[in-house]
This record gives C-alpha cells, sequence and structure tokens, in this order.
C-alpha cells in the first residue's frame, strides 16, 4: 500500500517495518515509529473527526496532548477505548481505530445540521433552552441531550487488561526529556541523586527528536542514564498531577502500544512518585490563532506539521500557508522547504531577523498580513490572506495552513503547586512564579526558549534540585551541548484573534466548540470573572484542558473587558494535565479484589457446607446454609427450629476480641463501661454496655475476667475497630497515667457458638478436662478445656436465649474444633445456623443489636437503667443525664407481635405504631421484626413512647409505603424466656 | 490426645510452585511457620522490658522502625513500648511462656500466633513487587537489613522486615485477610515470575 504523504525520505520511522492498520473500516499502512496520527497524515487522510457541538468536519491539529479534534474509538469490543488522541496512540500492527461523533458516516453527518442551528447553540445555551417548562428536563430535554452529548462510547464489557500502582520514591523527579529534561537528568543523576526521568511520549528526547544534528548528544545523554543505578527511566509516562507534600501522580502507558498486554503483564501502571525535588521541563505548548473557520482539516499548529515532516516524513499536504506572529515558527517553513514542500509566510509583523532569513531562502513572506479564513469542503483547498489593515485580499491555493500564536510555557503542574503565574511580556504568556512546592521549572516550561538555552537552564536546574535533596554537585561534567548558539530573534507580536465579522467561526477552543464570539457573549451576559467566562463558555474545559487554544480565550475576554491579560489571569489548573482512565486508578482493586475479603478460620467449612454468604464490612459470613435448594424462609427457620429444640452451632469468630492487662485493666474497663467489672470475679464473664461521650449507647458486649489483671473483652463486629479505637484514645489522652495494654485478638481466636437445650449433651461428648455441669460452669462462667486435642475457652454465654456456650480456639485449630463438635452433635441433630437464624432468635429472646443501638438511644431506652452503676464516672455519664434524655416519654424498647398467625400479614421494620389504623400520630417505631419459630407468628422489637406503661395494649403497626397496617400487641421484649430460665438451665 | 497440627489459611489456598513469567529469578514467597507473640511494657517500663528481654534472648528489644535477630527469636518494634516476638512455631503456647516468664509484672504478653500470618518473600524482584503496594520506601538508602514498618500494602496493615540483602522481607498480616494480601502479592509478582511454597 502507498502512503501518498510520506516523504522518501528522513523521519524516525523505521522503513523496515512496515505496519497495516484499519481507520473506519479502511486498511492502511504505517512504519514502526509512527502515531496513528503520523500515519493518517503519511496516507493523506484528513477528515477525521466530527465536533463536539456542531459536527463540524474536524482533522489533525497538534501532534501531542494538546491535540483537541482528532479523538477516535481506538480497538474494538472489550478493549474499545473512546476519545483516544490519535497523535498518542502509537501505531501497531493490526491497530483498528473508528472514527466518532458521526452518524452515518464521517464524510455525511446528520448532526452537521447543528452547525447551521448556531446562533442557538451559543454559549449558556443549555441554560436558557431547557428551562422551562420544568417538568420537560427529565423526560424530554435530558434523555435527548444525553443522546447528542459525548463523543466515543465506551466498551461494554469488562475490561479483559490488568492495571496496576507502584509507589516510586526518589531525590529528583524530572518530568519531560526534551533538552531541558535531559540535561537536568544527566546533571543530578551525576551527583548520585536517585532520579527517574518520565516522558509522556515514546521516545526520550521532545523538540531533540526534530533536531538530526543534536541526535548524538540525546543518544549520549540517555546512555549516561540507562547505565547510572540510581536513575529510573519511564517512557510512555504523563505525569498528571503534582500534589501536596511533592507527590506526583503519573500513569505509564506500559502496553498500550501493543495488540495486547504480554501476559502476566498490564496495559497501565499508575504511579504514585514521592520526589524530594521535581524539575518540571514539559516544555511550551503552541497557542493558536482565531481567525475564521481555523478549524477545518488541514489547519493545524506549526509545530505539529514541522513534527510531522521532521519527525515522521510525513506531510500535511503540498502546498503549505504558515501563519505567526513569531520568529520561533519559521522553523516550520525551513522544514518544509527542506523537505521539498511549498510554503507562504503569513506573518502580522512588519519585519523580522527570521523572515529576513526566510526571504534570503527563497520563501515567499507576507508581512504585516493575516489569514482572514480558508476556504474548502470538508479540508483546506486555499486560505484567504490579507494586509492587515485592508478588508480585501487574496486566496492563496494550499491543502493545509499551519499557524502560530506563540508558545505557552506548560505551567499546568506548578500550577498545581498554586505556585503564581507571572506573565511574561518578552514571550506574551504566563511563566511560573516563586515555587512554593520544591520544584522548579527549566526550558521551555519557564519561558526559556531555544534548545540550548534551555539545555543550559536545564542542566542548572537539575544541579541545583540535586543539591536541594543533599547531594554534592561537584561531579556534574560541563554541558557539552554541540547545537549552534540560537539564533538571534526579533520579539513575538501578541495577536490573538483575526475577527469573522459575520464570515465564519473563529474557533479558541476546537474540542469544545468555543468561539471567540462566545467569550464576548459571556462578558455581555455579565460573566466577566475569568473563572466565572470559563464556566458559562465551558472554555478550555475539555481534556485538552485549552492547552493551544486557552489563553487565546483569555485575551479575548481581556480586550472585552478592557483590561491587560495579566489583570484578567488564567484559571487555576487543576489535575489532570491529561486525561487518565478509570483502569489505570482502580488497579488491581476491581471486582471481588475491590477490598480485602476478611474470611474467619471456618471460612472454608462454610463454603463446602452450602453457605450463602453476606459481606459485614470486610467480612464474609454464613447467611444460612442450604444444599437443597430451599429458599425464602425455609433454612432460616429449619436452623433457627434446631437452636429452640436441640442444638446449633454459630461462627462468631466476627465478634471484635480485645485483651486487656495491666494492674489498672479493671478501673481502665469501669471508666468505659456503664457497668462495673473490677469487680467481676476471676473466671467469670459479665455484660456490659458503653456509651459515647454524648451520652447515647456507643457498642455492647461481654467482659470475662481471666485473672487479676487480665480481661478479655468482646464487642460487635460492626463496632470492633472503633471500641479499640476508643480505647486508645482514651488510654494515650484521657488516662495516660492508667497502666493498662491491650490490643486486638480478633484474629487469635476462633468463635463458635453452640446453643440449645442439647448443647451440654453435644459438648460433653467431645469436651475434655472441663466440668460441664451447672455446678461446675453455671451461666456467665468459663472453663478450659480441649477439644479433639486442641485447646478451648468455655464461656458459657447466650444471645439466643437458649442454654449456650461459646467455644473459643486458637485460629490454627477452628475448623478442627467446629468439625469435632458437629460431629459429637449429629446424634443431637445439630445444625449449623447462620446470621439469618442469629437474627431470629435474638429478636425472640429480645437482644437488641444494629437496629436497636442506633446511635440515638440510651441506656435507660433499651431497659439498661439498673445496670448503670450508682458510684463512678463512665464515658458518658454526664451527657447521659441531660434533661431530654430522662424525658419519661422518651420512646423505649418493646416487643410487638402480630395478633394472628398468618404469615402473609407481616411486619416490617421501619413501620410506625400508631393507636388507629388510620392514624397520623406516631408513637413510636419498628426496629426488628422476624418471624417466630417460638410462637409462630411475627414478632418484633419496637421504640414506643412511654412503653413499659402500655405492655398489654394493642396498636397498629402501619407501613404506608407499601400501604400495610397491621394490628399488634404490645409485649416484654423478651418473646422467649422472660425469666431467663433456659440460659441458666 | 496431643495438640494437633494447627492449620494456617494458607494451607489450603494459592496455586503452588513456579508461577508467572519466565525468569531466572523467580521471586519465592513463602509462609513461615512462626510464633509471634506481642509484648506490650507496661507503662513508663520499654526499657526494663527491653533488659529483661536480652537477658533471656540475648538481645534488646529494639527501637522503632528497627527489627533484631538473635539466635532463637526475632524482634520487631510495632509501636510505642510494644513489640512482636517471633520464633520458629514448635509448640503451642511455648514462645509465649517462655516470654511471661522472661517479662513477668514488666509487660503484657498476647500470643499472636493464630492472628497473625507470616510471609517470607525474597528474590531481586522483591523490592519492585512490593513497591506496588507499599508506600515506604524500600530502598537500601532508607531501609535495609534491620529496619521494619507498620504499614499498609495493598489495603492490609503488616509489619514489614527485612533480613538480608537477597533482598529477603518477611511479612506479618492479619490471618483474616492474609488470603487476600496473598491474592495481591501474586498478582504483582507474575510478570517478574514467583514461586510460591
Amino acid at each position: 500500500m502507498t502512503q501518498p504523504n510520506r516523504l522518501p525520505n528522513g523521519g524516525r520511522i523505521d522503513r523496515t517495518k512496515p505496519l497495516i492498520f484499519k481507520f473506519d473500516g479502511r486498511a492502511l499502512s504505517g512504519f514502526q515509529g509512527d502515531t496513528l496520527a503520523s500515519a493518517l497524515i503519511a496516507n493523506g487522510v484528513r477528515l477525521v473527526g466530527r465536533s463536539f457541538k456542531y459536527h463540524r468536519p474536524r482533522g489533525i491539529f497538534g501532534s501531542g496532548p494538546e491535540e483537541p479534534s482528532a479523538l477516535v474509538e481506538l480497538r474494538q469490543g472489550a478493549r474499545r477505548e473512546p476519545n483516544t488522541r490519535v497523535t498518542q496512540a502509537e501505531l501497531f500492527d493490526g491497530l483498528v481505530a473508528q472514527s466518532q461523533n458521526r452518524w452515518p458516516s464521517l464524510a455525511f453527518d446528520v448532526s452537521a445540521i447543528n452547525g447551521l442551528m448556531s446562533p442557538f447553540f451559543a454559549a449558556g445555551f443549555y441554560y436558557k433552552t431547557f428551562m422551562w417548562p420544568a417538568k420537560f428536563w427529565e423526560k424530554v430535554y435530558e434523555p435527548a441531550i444525553r443522546r447528542m452529548a459525548g463523543l466515543g462510547r465506551a466498551a461494554r464489557e469488562p475490561d479483559p487488561d490488568h492495571y496496576e500502582q507502584m509507589h516510586a520514591h526518589c531525590d529528583v523527579l524530572v518530568v519531560g526529556s526534551g533538552a531541558a529534561g535531559l540535561a537536568a537528568a544527566r546533571a543530578a543523576a551525576e551527583t548520585g541523586a536517585r532520579v527517574i526521568l518520565a516522558e509522556q511520549d515514546f521516545e526520550f528526547g521532545g523538540g531533540l527528536l526534530m533536531e538530526p544534528h543534536l541526535e548524538s548528544w540525546r543518544r549520549e545523554q540517555l546512555a549516561a542514564l540507562a547505565a547510572a543505578p540510581e536513575v529510573t527511566l519511564l517512557p510512555r509516562t504523563t505525569v498528571f498531577g503534582f500534589y501536596e507534600h511533592n507527590v506526583l501522580g503519573a500513569v505509564e502507558r506500559v502496553a498500550d502500544h501493543l495488540p495486547v498486554p504480554p501476559e502476566h503483564g498490564v496495559r497501565q501502571r499508575t504511579w504514585v512518585i514521592r520526589a524530594k525535588e521535581v524539575v518540571l521541563a514539559t516544555g511550551a505548548d503552541e497557542r493558536l490563532i482565531a481567525f475564521p473557520d481555523n478549524d477545518r482539516p488541514g489547519v493545524m499548529l506549526s509545530g505539529a506539521a514541522r513534527t510531522y515532516v521532521t519527525r515522521f516524513a510525513a506531510t500535511p499536504g503540498r502546498r503549505g500557508v504558515l501563519f505567526t506572529n513569531n520568529d520561533e515558527a519559521y522553523a516550520t517553513a525551513f522544514s518544509l522547504v527542506d523537505a521539498g514542500i511549498d510554503v507562504t509566510v503569513v506573518d502580522v509583523r512588519t519585519d523580522s531577523d527570521a523572515a529576513s532569513r526566510a526571504k534570503s531562502k527563497g520563501i515567499e513572506v507576507l508581512l504585516d498580513s493575516e489569514v482572514a479564513g480558508t476556504v474548502g469542503k470538508a479540508a483546506v483547498e486555499s486560505a484567504f490572506v490579507r494586509k492587515r489593515s485592508s478588508e480585501s485580499g487574496r486566496n492563496i491555493v494550499a491543502d493545509f495552513v499551519a499557524v502560530s500564536g506563540g508558545w505557552n510555557p506548560a505551567v499546568n503542574l506548578a500550577s498545581h503547586t498554586r505556585a503564581k503565574l507571572v506573565w511574561d511580556p518578552a514571550i506574551a504568556s504566563f511563566v511560573p512564579g516563586t515555587p512554593v512546592a520544591r520544584e522548579r521549572s527549566a526550558g521551555a516550561a519557564a519561558g526559556r526558549f531555544g534548545l540550548k538555552a534551555a539545555a543550559e537552564h536545564g542542566q542548572d536546574a537539575g544541579r541545583a534540585a540535586a543539591e536541594a535533596a543533599g547531594f554534592s554537585a561537584r561531579s556534574v561534567m560541563p554541558l557539552a551541548f554541540p547545537g549552534r548558539a540560537d539564533e538571534a530573534t526579533t520579539a513575538i507580536l501578541p495577536f490573538w484573534e483575526v475577527k469573522a465579522n459575520g464570515k465564519g467561526k473563529t474557533f479558541v477552543d476546537l474540542q469544545h466548540d468555543v468561539t471567540a464570539d462566545d467569550i464576548r457573549l459571556a462578558v455581555r451576559e455579565g460573566y466577566v470573572d475569568v473563572q466565572h467566562a470559563k464556566r458559562y463558555t465551558t472554555h478550555a474545559m475539555a481534556t485538552d484542558q485549552g492547552k493551544s487554544g486557552g489563553l487565546v480565550g483569555v485575551a479575548i475576554l481581556a480586550a472585552a473587558r478592557g483590561e491587560p491579560i495579566e489583570k484578567v489571569g488564567l484559571p487555576t489548573y487543576r489535575p489532570y494535565t491529561s486525561p487518565v482512565t478509570w483502569g489505570a486508578f482502580a488497579g488491581r482493586n476491581v471486582g471481588k479484589h475491590f477490598t480485602p475479603i476478611r474470611r474467619t478460620a471456618m471460612h472454608d467449612w462454610h463454603v463446602r457446607h452450602g453457605a450463602i454468604f453476606q459481606e459485614t464490612g470486610l467480612w464474609l459470613r454464613p447467611l444460612y446454609y442450604t444444599t437443597t435448594g430451599e429458599t425464602g424462609w425455609d433454612p432460616i427457620l429449619r436452623e433457627a427450629r434446631a437452636v429452640r429444640k436441640a442444638v446449633g452451632i454459630c461462627d462468631v469468630s466476627t465478634l471484635g476480641k480485645i485483651d486487656v492487662q495491666g494492674p489498672d485493666a479493671g478501673k481502665f474497663l469501669d471508666r468505659l463501661y456503664i457497668n462495673t467489672f473490677s469487680t467481676l470475679a476471676v473466671g467469670k464473664a459479665r455484660y456490659g454496655v458503653m456509651l459515647r461521650e454524648d451520652g447515647f449507647v456507643f457498642d455492647d458486649g461481654t467482659v470475662t475476667r481471666l485473672g487479676p489483671e487480665h480481661y478479655f473483652v468482646t464487642t460487635t463486629t460492626a463496632k470492633a475497630a472503633e471500641v479499640l479505637e476508643l480505647m486508645e484514645f482514651a488510654s494515650q489522652v484521657l488516662w495516660p497515667d492508667l497502666d493498662v495494654q491491650f490490643c486486638t485478638i480478633t484474629d487469635q481466636w476462633a468463635q463458635m457458638s453452640v446453643a440449645g437445650p442439647k448443647a451440654r449433651t453435644t459438648l460433653a461428648r467431645c469436651v475434655s478436662g472441663a466440668d460441664l455441669s451447672n455446678e461446675a460452669l453455671p451461666f456467665m462462667g468459663t472453663a478450659t478445656g480441649t477439644i479433639a486435642g486442641c485447646p478451648v475457652r468455655l464461656y458459657r454465654v447466650s444471645f439466643s436465649g437458649e442454654l449456650a456456650y461459646e467455644v473459643s480456639t486458637p485460629a490454627g485449630y477452628g475448623e478442627q474444633v467446629w468439625q469435632a463438635i458437629i460431629d459429637a452433635g449429629r446424634t443431637d441433630g445439630i445444625l449449623p445456623y447462620g446470621l439469618e437464624a442469629l437474627a431470629v432468635l435474638r429478636v425472640e429472646k429480645g437482644h437488641v443489636a444494629g437496629p436497636e443501638i442506633n446511635g440515638q438511644t440510651t441506656a435507660r431506652d433499651l431497659g439498661f437503667a439498673k445496670m448503670i452503676k450508682k458510684k463512678g464516672d463512665f464515658i458518658g455519664r454526664v451527657l447521659a443525664e441531660r434533661p431530654a434524655l430522662l424525658d419519661p416519654d422518651r420512646p423505649t424498647l418493646v416487643g410487638i407481635r402480630a395478633l394472628g398467625h398468618d404469615f402473609d400479614k407481616r411486619l416490617r421494620g421501619g413501620a410506625h405504631l400508631v393507636s388507629d389504623p388510620d392514624g397520623r400520630e406516631s408513637l413510636g417505631w419498628v426496629t426488628s421484626v422476624t418471624r417466630s419459630v417460638e410462637l409462630d407468628k411475627w414478632v418484633g422489637l419496637a421504640m414506643l413512647k412511654r412503653g413499659s406503661d402500655r405492655v398489654g395494649q394493642r396498636l397498629f403497626a402501619t407501613f404506608p409505603l407499601k400501604n400495610e397496617v397491621v394490628e399488634v400487641e404490645i409485649t416484654s421484649p423478651h418473646h422467649v424466656d422472660p425469666e431467663n430460665a433456659r440460659v441458666r438451665a | 490426645m496431643s495438640v494437633p497440627e494447627p492449620r494456617s489459611p494458607l494451607t489450603t489456598y494459592g496455586k503452588r510452585g513456579r508461577q508467572g513469567a519466565p525468569s531466572d529469578h523467580p521471586i519465592g514467597i513463602a509462609e513461615a511457620n512462626l510464633a509471634i507473640v506481642q509484648v506490650q511494657a507496661r507503662r513508663g517500663r520499654g526499657a526494663e522490658a527491653a533488659a529483661a528481654f536480652q537477658a533471656q534472648f540475648g538481645s534488646a528489644l529494639p527501637a522503632p522502625g528497627r527489627f533484631v535477630h538473635t539466635t532463637n527469636a526475632s524482634a520487631v518494634c510495632i509501636g510505642p513500648d510494644t513489640w512482636l516476638v517471633t520464633a520458629p512455631f514448635v509448640s503451642e503456647g511455648a514462645l509465649a511462656q517462655r516470654l511471661e516468664s522472661a517479662l513477668s509484672g514488666i509487660a503484657a504478653i498476647t500470643d499472636q500466633s493464630h492472628g497473625k500470618t507470616a510471609l517470607r518473600i525474597s528474590g531481586e524482584k522483591a523490592r519492585a513487587m512490593l513497591e506496588k503496594g507499599c508506600r515506604v520506601d524500600l530502598h537500601l538508602r532508607s531501609f535495609g537489613v534491620g529496619n521494619a514498618a507498620v504499614t499498609p500494602i495493598d489495603h492490609v496493615t503488616v509489619v514489614l522486615a527485612q533480613t538480608d540483602e537477597a533482598p529477603t522481607y518477611y511479612l506479618i498480616a492479619p490471618s483474616t485477610l492474609v488470603r487476600s494480601l496473598l491474592d495481591f502479592l501474586t498478582a504483582s509478582a507474575g510478570e517478574y515470575g514467583y514461586t510460591l511454597g
């Protein structure tokens, strides 16, 4: 396949490695070393996309991350990636790209009619048009806008590739590898500092890649850096943000240049770089000039045109016009002429050094002139050129227009640090002011243009950065930069716009279709501040971040306000300098790796026995077990019945467990709980309740005294970490005088509750070394022994209301002990039970849990008034005595029962209690409900005003969301065994 | 009946043997069967605890950020006057008992042998692998043999110590989370090649 616009010689492409790729279904060829952009240009493809709002035809405008127009869908299927800049996509064999934002085809796009409607699509269009009628917004406007908006389509399938993060530390991070960056990295490396050099391109060198005479210097620097042991070279890496404490974020496109990442490899890697010092050698972004129809395919930045010709040997056309206000852009004219391409220079200035040099080479230069329009259908066919003072002019036949309005130092990263930007009239742009973070800008990023000047500035910056990081710069070698001294230049003439005067559109932002007129409209409508004008017009808010047109829009805003640009200022830059895919941020934390999974010691047993798991925090807990396919309440009630009638076993390892030791351990716990533990006998357990400082209940659990100075504390699963935090705070800040030591032992102990009338029978078959009789091991007693040879501790506590033991064993024995108890209980009908049955049992018994301890209830509300100690302070005591918390009208805990046995008339948590079926006055609310296996009806717990006075009354539980009203009887919270006889049996 | 072998969460987890990309120097990842005991000095008695430990184990308890290895135990500082002491697992509770008798009344002793699981990671790419989830600077200039840190790796907080220049690192992780940690480590090691022991 021929590439009509490929030059016969030159460039950095490897002509021995041809690559075949497809654009919009058409097979094309390029070479290794091409970007998709350079390959498209080499093939003469000029129309590449349609613009965002007006669907205007667009071509390739830039050559790097500044590209506003040439965005495509790259790859197919699950790997399809929308809005990819063709200028940054490295060509590979088999690459498939599709244009986007067009229908039915790129050449004929129905929505281009938006262009004719453009008077209606001016800035603020959405705000003005879609206001009334309000009800139209959701049903009509938003769906229509959503259909029209957006560019490419994201893949529907899960991303098959992997991404990861890397945390790096260095003494000197150098961002950018042009002359300044290479010199900075080399100098820093020579001091022995740890250096990271990040370059967004796949080749290091920046502007050096267009200078064959500097190639040997570039190679020498790179070879030295590659050989330095403490230097990390990161090609294809964009530094996207500069954050507090010299932390920078970068994304490395590890395998984007390959059809598929290699096995075990990642597609992209996010770098979190902690750098002692940073050198920002990010170069400069060329700015556009706003002139009528400056978006037509074939119009491109002059530096981009030069890049394509010199680096890629691909010519944007056969005859060009260069529109400039500065001398630097003449390099493009010289490169074009060297490549045999005719060019006419249109310079707004009356004279310049570079113009003289051009003329001496026989290049046509039109001074004091401007390009006032382009002509063509889908691409430029000629440029309308005239004297600046004149209305009339002539059309110059040209198939491309290279434009340069000057260069803006790439100050984004410096601006992220909140360094002020300072106006530099010499370059008509902003440069970074005094650094705030430990960074410095070098070369073009600091406004030092010219390769030699940049290299010198870079070396100074690299040396200074290394010294600031604590290294001696005495060993830094002289620069030995072979380049010519940078030639004398004439100053830039600030020049922003050739007004359209009704003919065509002058774009300041090609990606968001914002024109100079839009900016002026914003000013007329009162959005004069740069921040307001930006948001009103969406200028510079696209993913190109206004790299080429941002300052142009600001200049037009300044002119409309009649003020100098430096007074208007730039909007603050914020991350990200370039778009970053979600995958790169998610890294490995996708799917089931989103958070770590916490598994108990018996997890594998649960899996093997049909457990359906519930995520509770990070934990996976069995909800119920089913192997027969039974559904709904069936497995839950079956498990709960086993506990009420025989025996069940439940994994309660997730309860928080804290080991508390020390001479003041008892005193410490006394101050944390509403009740007293310093008086607890060794070997006994006691239920305890903790308050928050504001007097509401915080958590509950049991405390067991294992020795005179040794306690074992349990917390709820949900509050385990918070209770430990509270202990740390209390010990370190509130009572540093107390000699107490504590640590979490949640993971050390596997814990299981063995509950039911036959619990003792079952355990007696498997426990050795412990007397389980009621006399030796009474309710709230503890014992030690072994099960299957494994050490166990037995706590006779009960959550279910049945005779119950919590058995704990070091986690490594958990499954063995669990299995031994199951084996021992088989003849008793033992069943494992999960969270659902646990909830059935605790609601029946009237034990409070999360729905009751919800941060709004006090100890008195929940029936714990008698537990509150009379003497001694504890956390929450004072504020629990506030009058409102002592109000006898406060809702208190009661039980509720449906009257009939009809399970279809269900109770619901959240229902309100009212005195008649249509009642509007809520007397309280239902907190927890369950089908009771004991009473064979719906029962629940509720918070009810003057609850204890109402026991025996009938009320209605109303749930208006579902139009349900159920008559209930108010009871004690204890639906089962209110005398507590079973737990003591 | 004698006490049976305890089972670690990794006993039946993870694909063993040589995995990942081909490499002459695969990273070694293996569980270390250690007894692990937490030692917290009584209020204000850290120096006394360190001295008592030295009398019994031959080396003082280390300073913050440090790790020591003696002939029969290792110790790493994990907080103010707080250490983890490890030794090869011999029998249930043995190390805790030795520490109880050495530090009785001076420190709280809590056996964590089951609550924590130790991993030994070794090989020239071990550092690069860890850097994918570890925010601590592991470069030899700032973290070498004898250094230790308590830090999250990916989302799991571990005790990390470097024990030789291979380099070899020990990670001591909560047992209930160690499978997730292993998932992260093996995924991160894939490109360098690794052997799961």
